[in-house]
This record gives C-alpha cells, sequence and structure tokens, in this order.
C-alpha cells in the first residue's frame, strides 16, 4: 500500500500529458515517480517470480524483447514487456505504472526489458536482473558513443549485477571477449551463425561462433528470401534443429531469433522444441522491422533504419522489386555522416526524401548515382504526397526511416498504431 | 590523352567510422560527371607499400579513439610511403584520426601517451569529448561539418588557423580545419567534400591539373545539382542547431 499516492498521481499525470499529446508516449510521470518513491521500480519489479530478463545492445534489441516475450507468454508465462520507447529508467517506470495495481501489486510472472546501451548498467545494479542478454556492440549514434569500446565497456558493467546467466554473441568479438571475466557463478549460454552463414555486410565476424563451447543456439541456414531460418541448439537438456519463419526478414533477424532461443531455453529448459517452432508460427512482426500493413487499400512496408550494417541488409532486399520508396531521415540521426557507410547505389529510384536530415540523404544518394524524384522535409506533407501517389500494378509502397520519423508516421497514420502492449 | 585518376584510402576497413570513405565515393563520381575516369585503391594492413602505385589522391579516414596505438603502429611501415606522398605534395583529406596519427605527438591517450608519424609538425592532446555542427572559415573559403572528437590539434605560432563563424556546440579552442598545401587535415568528420562545394570543386581542380589533365568548362548539371543539395542540407542544419552566427 505504501506506493498507493504515488501511482494515484503518477497515473493522474498519465491521463493528462495523454490529452495534451494523445499520440505520443511521455517518460515524464515516470521521472516524477522515480524522483518522490526512488525504489518503486526496483520494489515493483522484485515481485516477479521468474525475475527479470535484461536484453541491451547496440541493435536488435526490439526483435529479441519481443521473440523472448513471445516464446515466454506461449510457455504460460504472463511477461511484463516495456515499450521500445521506454528504454531508459524513467520510461520503464512509466510503463510499470500501467501495469502495477492501486496497491503496487505486478500482474507478471517475469518481465523482458528492453534497454539503451548506456542506461543498462544502472538499471542492473538496482534490478540484479536474473539473465542479461548483450547482443552486439556496432557504429550507432556516433554523437553519443564516439567509440565503440565506450559501449563494449557499458555492457560489460551490466555482467557485474547479473544474478544467474548471460547470453552472448559468439559472433561478436566485443561481446565474445566478456565471457572471459565473468564472474565464476554465472552460467553463459551464446548464439551465433555456423560457419556457413557469412554475410560481411552485416558483420565480418558472422559465422566465427564455431569456437564457442557449452551451451549455444547457431543460425544453421537461412532460406534463399531470408524469410526462415534453420536453428541449431546445442544446449546441455536439448540437442535437436528448429525450423522457424523469422519476424523479419535477413540474417540480423536470425541472429536476433537464435538469442532469444537461446535466452528462452536458459530459463525453460523443458520446453520441447517442437513448441518453440510452433510458438514462432504466431509471433507477429515487430512493428516498423519490415512488416507490412493495409491502409486505405494499399499495402505500406515499413523498415526502421538504426544503423548503417541494418539499413544496408534491409536496402539489399529490395533488389529486384518493384517499390515506390518514402525514405525519411530525422532529428535522431543527429550526424548522418555514418549513414555514408551504407551503399545506397543499390536502392530503386526514391519517389520522396523526408525528415529533417532530407537534404543530406538526398545528397547521399545523388552521390550513389539513385534518383530522389522530390525532397519534403516536413513528414506530414511527404506522406500526403506520397500515400497519394497512384497504385501501380504489382507495385508496392516501402516507407524507410529514422525513429524520429517513425514517430511523426505513427502521429499521421494513428489507426495501424500497433505498438507492442505491455503485458502479453 | 586522359589517363584513369587513382583515389587511394589508407586502411579503409579501419579508418571509416563515420562515413569518411564517403568523400571518395563523391570523388570518384564528381570525376565521372566531369568525364573523367578515376580507380579506388584501397590500402589495407599487410600490403607492401613499396607495390603500391603513387595516387593522385589519398583519403586517410577516421577512426576510434581507442584506435589510435594499433593504427600508429599498422601506419608506422607505410611511413617512408607517406612521406613521399606529402613530398610530392599529393592532394590528401586526413580525417579526426587520420589527421591525428600523422602528428608528432600524441599526449593524454590511453594507456600512454604516443608518438604520431610526425608528418606534420601538430602536436596532439588528448580532451573531453566534444559534438556538434561547426561553420570553420579559413582564406575567404567557408567550410561546414560535424565535429564529433576527443583531439585538440596544436599548430605552431605562425600557423594560419581560420575562424569559427558558426556552431552548435562549445567548442572553445578546438582548431577543426586546416589546410597545408594540396593537404586538407580536418576533424570535422564524414562526408566533408561532398558537403562543402568550393571546397571540393578547389580539390578536384587541384587534382585534374596535377595529373596534366584540363577540366571542362561546363560543369555536368548533375555535378551542380549535388552542390545545391549540399548548400540545402548546410542551411538546414544551421537553422536549426546554430547557437552562434
Amino acid at each position: 500500500m505504501r506506493y498507493l499516492p504515488v501511482i494515484a498521481f503518477g497515473r493522474v499525470l498519465k491521463a493528462l500529458i495523454k490529452l495534451v499529446r494523445p499520440q505520443g508516449g511521455s517518460a515524464i510521470p515516470g521521472l516524477v515517480v522515480n524522483r518522490i518513491a526512488p525504489n518503486f521500480l526496483r520494489r515493483t519489479l522484485s515481485q516477479l517470480r521468474y525475475g527479470s530478463v535484461m536484453i541491451t545492445g547496440s541493435s536488435g534489441k526490439s526483435t529479441v524483447t519481443k521473440v523472448l516475450s513471445s516464446l515466454l507468454s506461449n510457455s504460460g508465462l504472463s511477461v511484463f514487456v516495456n515499450r521500445s520507447t521506454s528504454n531508459m529508467l524513467q520510461g520503464l517506470s512509466s510503463d510499470l505504472l500501467d501495469s502495477v495495481s492501486f496497491t503496487g501489486k505486478l500482474r507478471s510472472d517475469i518481465a523482458v526489458l528492453e534497454l539503451d546501451e548506456a542506461y543498462a548498467a544502472e538499471l542492473a545494479s538496482a534490478l540484479s536482473p536474473r539473465v542479461t542478454v548483450l547482443l552486439n556492440v556496432s557504429v550507432d549514434q556516433v554523437d553519443r558513443f564516439f567509440d565503440t569500446s565506450l559501449v563494449a565497456e557499458m555492457l560489460a558493467e551490466t555482467t557485474k549485477f547479473t544474478s544467474e546467466i548471460i547470453v552472448l554473441n559468439a559472433d561478436d568479438p566485443v561481446i565474445a571477449a566478456l565471457a572471459e571475466h565473468l564472474p565464476p557463478d554465472l552460467r553463459v549460454v551464446w548464439f551465433g551463425t555456423a560457419p556457413g552463414v557469412t554475410d560481411k555486410r552485416y558483420s565480418p565476424f558472422l559465422g566465427d561462433s564455431s569456437a564457442v563451447s557449452g551451451d549455444v543456439v547457431r543460425v544453421e541456414s537461412l532460406s534463399q528470401d531470408a524469410t526462415s531460418a534453420e536453428l541449431d541448439v546445442d544446449f546441455f537438456d536439448h540437442t535437436g534443429t528448429v525450423t522457424i519463419p523469422l519476424p523479419s526478414p535477413g540474417v540480423h533477424n536470425a541472429m536476433n531469433s537464435a538469442a532469444a532461443v537461446s535466452a528462452f531455453l536458459s530459463l525453460q529448459p523443458q520446453t520441447p522444441l517442437g513448441e518453440i517452432e510452433s510458438a514462432f508460427s504466431r509471433i507477429e512482426p515487430v512493428y516498423g522491422r519490415g512488416h507490412s500493413v493495409q491502409y486505405e487499400g494499399q499495402t505500406l512496408e515499413f523498415i526502421l533504419v538504426q544503423n548503417p550494417a541494418s539499413y544496408q541488409l534491409n536496402i539489399d532486399l529490395l533488389a529486384g522489386r518493384s517499390v515506390q520508396i518514402f525514405l525519411g531521415i530525422g532529428d535522431d540521426v543527429r550526424d548522418p555522416a555514418y549513414l555514408w557507410n551504407t551503399n545506397l547505389g543499390v536502392m530503386p529510384p526514391v519517389s520522396i526524401v523526408s525528415g529533417s536530415k532530407a537534404h543530406h540523404t538526398a545528397l547521399q544518394l545523388a552521390y550513389s548515382g539513385v534518383l530522389a524524384e522530390l525532397i519534403e522535409p516536413d513528414v506530414p506533407t511527404a506522406l500526403d504526397i506520397f500515400l497519394g501517389l497512384p497504385n501501380l500494378p504489382g507495385t508496392e509502397k516501402v516507407l524507410i526511416f529514422s525513429a524520429d520519423v517513425f514517430r511523426k508516421i505513427k502521429q499521421y497514420l494513428p489507426k495501424i498504431d500497433t505498438s507492442p502492449v505491455n503485458t502479453i | 590523352m586522359s589517363r584513369k585518376l587513382i583515389l587511394a584510402s589508407m586502411f579503409p576497413s579501419l579508418l571509416n567510422a563515420y562515413g569518411d570513405q564517403g568523400n571518395l565515393l563523391a570523388l570518384k563520381q564528381q570525376l565521372h560527371w566531369f568525364g573523367l575516369d578515376s580507380e579506388n585503391l584501397l590500402l589495407e594492413p599487410g600490403m607492401q607499400p613499396d607495390e603500391v602505385a603513387d595516387p593522385d589522391f589519398l583519403l586517410i579516414g577516421s577512426g576510434f579513439p581507442s584506435q589510435a596505438i594499433p593504427v600508429v603502429q599498422e601506419l608506422q611501415q607505410w611511413n617512408t610511403w607517406l612521406q613521399r606522398q606529402r613530398d610530392r605534395d599529393v592532394p590528401i583529406l586526413a580525417v579526426g584520426l587520420g589527421w591525428v596519427v600523422l602528428c608528432q605527438h600524441l599526449s593524454g591517450t590511453e594507456p600512454e601517451s604516443l608518438y604520431g608519424l610526425g608528418l606534420t609538425d601538430h602536436e596532439v592532446d588528448y580532451r573531453p569529448h566534444v559534438a556538434g555542427d561547426v561553420l570553420w572559415s579559413v582564406d575567404g573559403m567557408e567550410v561546414q561539418g560535424f565535429l564529433n572528437t576527443v583531439w585538440q590539434v596544436k599548430l605552431g605560432p605562425e600557423k594560419k588557423t581560420g575562424h569559427l563563424v558558426g556552431s552548435s556546440t562549445t567548442m572553445q579552442d578546438v582548431i577543426p580545419f586546416i589546410t597545408e598545401g594540396n593537404r586538407i587535415y580536418t576533424l570535422m568528420h564524414g562526408p566533408i567534400l561532398p558537403r562543402n562545394p568550393a571546397l571540393f570543386q578547389g580539390l578536384i581542380t587541384t587534382i585534374v591539373e596535377r595529373a596534366g589533365m584540363r577540366l571542362k568548362n561546363n560543369p555536368d548539371q548533375r555535378s551542380l545539382a549535388a552542390h545545391r543539395l549540399a548548400e540545402m542540407a548546410n542551411e538546414s542544419d544551421r537553422k536549426m542547431y546554430f547557437k552562434t552566427r
């Protein structure tokens, strides 16, 4: 009962903010709650019977969170999941306000928490997660993380506060090296790719997991269209192969799926592999990661750009397709220079370039030999134009965007907002 | 009779943290629009410098601060080759760490201070991280870009340094850009050439004329269009971010 006034106040604040910003989430209630009740977050999450799982790293967090929470839910557990936009402390507390009773009771068995790499260690020290999944370290948000070694240090810090299991990427040399410095009472499980699965656009190290021994889930093969994968499970309790449809196409999503399966088996070792296989067929695509929706009689495909590697893989998948493209890069990409590491020369012509970095993007397209038919920095105006383009037979409309433009698209298209719910 | 121009890039697999190789892409494209052929020469660790041709242009891109020691170590065996290019006054674009490693000495690096290649007479200090947009003026030419650095390069008292026109950051006494002969040294990383048409056009002219060729008088429309896009991108950044102007 001690948090009754705090929860009531936080919910009223949330409701008031919702009146002002109906489409946008807000971390302000969480910020206020953390200020007046500093232990709210820790005490609330400590109620969970199966503890919490923390997922962090440069890229893939949302997909791994989605897949792992779906697998856990499928096994009969009630799972608390934070929204991908609430991956810092205040956002997490803000999300919890919706899921606890007025007495502070959290009606979930386990939490799967996606966390920004800069805040993961701070949260780990407060929560002592049972499992931490460390995905990768790549060039991302270079104005914040000006050296990948900084990110590696931040991720290494999280392992000090994890109580039972660390899930590591065997194909990322920085992540894999952390295994040498872990406390001896922590169990390490792995994910990676088999030697035959290589894609140097994504990582020069794919296929390097063969050196790893112990519990590991490897991507054994990928279908031609990169929409399904075969995972080889080599765990103490389990060996075998599962063939799964991927939540979104691409080798990076096969890796993300392997990470989720590895984390899942470390928590639920008795689950038959067949159940995992069938659970994957029910996982919906992660919003904005290559999923399609119907909107006013046209099919729209959404692709979120987060770093040069996944940008490259996603636009490579457009090769040979008949598409009309909306490309929007916004304020979240503070310095678009690092996106020049992506080869845009493989792109079909772009119908419209938008976002506050529209001219930067058009400049890169020009030097890559790709036609940008129109430049309109204002996102709603650009969407008006793009969605008004005639529907050509056999042609799909693809929207490629950074997170800031994604928020504006969601505000523009509220009917198709399918943000993950907090409890599944 | 024109020949293929050789555009070299030093350690592109290591020195490409911030999209600096985009400069090579843009240069090749501009030359193509001017009707000139070029080829990329990618120089990687393990290659034999004495077997490598002299280029018409050399890019030394940027890397992460933690790469300073390994990059200096790898570049040591290229020192003679690099000295030759400097002495030939080959147009060089050295960005961020690519500039810093050419200097005399780097102070405050972890785990210890470090001797650079000594190809410039500059000294470098490790400083707190600074990031933001910068508009810098030197010799009547303005250069705009994104500064994201932990380095402070110190020039001799005689050196001409330029001055700050506008910035989104409190960059204090960082010198983000200088030129020496045909060499361009910059801490503003990424596609600094395509973003700055005047700088770019001057460099292209230098490269072409050094090779004994001539640029055609009427620039290609695609070249002009790209330059206009760059100006619009820079203007947009100044409106959005600059605190001082």
